[in-house]
């Protein structure tokens, strides 16, 4: 899996939308979908990659959406964000097994981040009567506030996730 | 009565500083301020805009400006374009009503377009988008009541510079827009 190394310069200019802006772009093999992380998680993707710069949508924007699993039980369901700082993880069957602590990891399925990333910890669960999915609460794992600096994946299609990776600048 | 050419660099100098204040708000404010809002800098200038200028040139600067800013946000054209007409509608009607100017008068019309963009941006969401957005009050509140701070000092800039490029005062329109 190979990274490139950028770091945050701007933030998004109206508060409704959770992206961050980055120092590398284009010229500097950065596309359109591509994985951002940072050594402890998701960070978000690359969704409007210019020359020299890219504009990277944060999981807890309400337009963000990725594949996901309870580390722990493979329970999948996708991971939205809300706008806000915590996100949700929808379509998991009520019969699954999932905890308040449970490490959500990304599934791969979407093709943009790697299997096996963490992203985010389970805050609550809640069954309703009414429906056949549960309802999760999550928190990202990284604080999106505090972001300098962040990893691009050039290329996280079939790739799973393995504590080596070779760094680019 | 200014010169085209004077008019020009009147226009471009008002984009430039449109552009330089809308780079503070993304880029520097969060460095010093880290997750405290910024206030609207960009919209204190498209404000001045609607107000020192005539109804069609002030709205055709106003979606010009707002062109101008879109690669710094991930709202949509549209999106944006509906909500600054929006607010430009309420502004020159407001402006007719109530006009007294000076930058009291100037820093109260940001406060209110700084609270009607978000009114405005909340209610297009929930009508124009499948994720509406997030109320997130607090930001909001920061953001409306930081504006018309800012602007206090933003006014004599905008006015000095008119003074400059144009050779007579703006005419402040205290009719109806021209539709």
């Amino acid at each position: 899996m190979t990274l490139i190394a950028a770091q945050v310069i701007g933030r998004d200019l109206i508060i409704d939308h959770k992206t961050i802006s980055i120092n590398k772009g284009t010229q500097h093999g950065l596309k359109d979908g591509q994985a951002v992380i940072t050594l402890n998680g998701v960070v978000g993707y690359v969704f409007r990659p210019q020359l020299t710069t890219s504009s990277v949508m944060l999981m807890i924007d309400r337009y963000a959406v990725a594949d996901g699993l309870i580390q722990r039980t493979r329970a999948s369901g996708s991971i939205e964000g809300r706008g806000t700082s915590s996100l949700s993880m929808k379509y998991i069957e009520r019969t699954e097994d999932v905890q308040p602590g449970d490490i959500v990891v990304t599934g791969g399925l979407d093709n943009i981040f790697p299997k096996g990333f963490p992203l985010a910890i389970v805050e609550n669960v809640e069954r309703k009567t009414i429906s056949i999915s549960l309802k999760v609460d999550l928190k990202p794992l990284v604080d999106p506030r505090s972001l300098e600096e962040v990893f691009v994946v050039s290329n996280a299609a079939n790739e799973e996730f393995q504590p080596q990776a070779s760094v680019t600048q | 009565m200014s010169s085209p050419g004077l008019r020009i660099l009147n226009t471009s100098i008002l984009f430039l500083i449109l552009l330089f204040v809308t780079g503070i708000q993304t880029t520097l404010w969060f460095q010093f301020f880290g997750q405290f809002p910024p206030p609207h800098l960009w919209l204190i200038v498209i404000v001045y805009v609607i107000f020192s200028r005539g109804a069609r040139l002030s709205l055709f600067l106003t979606y010009l400006m707002g062109f101008s800013v879109l690669s710094l946000t991930a709202t949509s054209m549209g999106m944006l374009f509906v909500n600054l007409l929006i607010l430009y509608a309420i502004i020159s009607t407001l402006k007719s009503r109530f006009y007294w100017g000076g930058v009291g008068y100037f820093s109260l019309m940001c406060l209110i377009a700084s609270f009607l963009f978000h009114f405005v941006y909340l209610v297009t969401s929930m009508i124009f988008e499948h994720q509406m957005a997030e109320i997130l009050f607090w930001s909001r509140l920061g953001q409306g009541l930081l504006t018309p701070v800012v602007a206090i000092a933003f006014y004599p800039i905008l006015k000095r510079l008119d003074q400059w490029t144009l050779s007579e005062e703006p005419q402040m329109e205290v009719v109806g827009p021209d539709l």
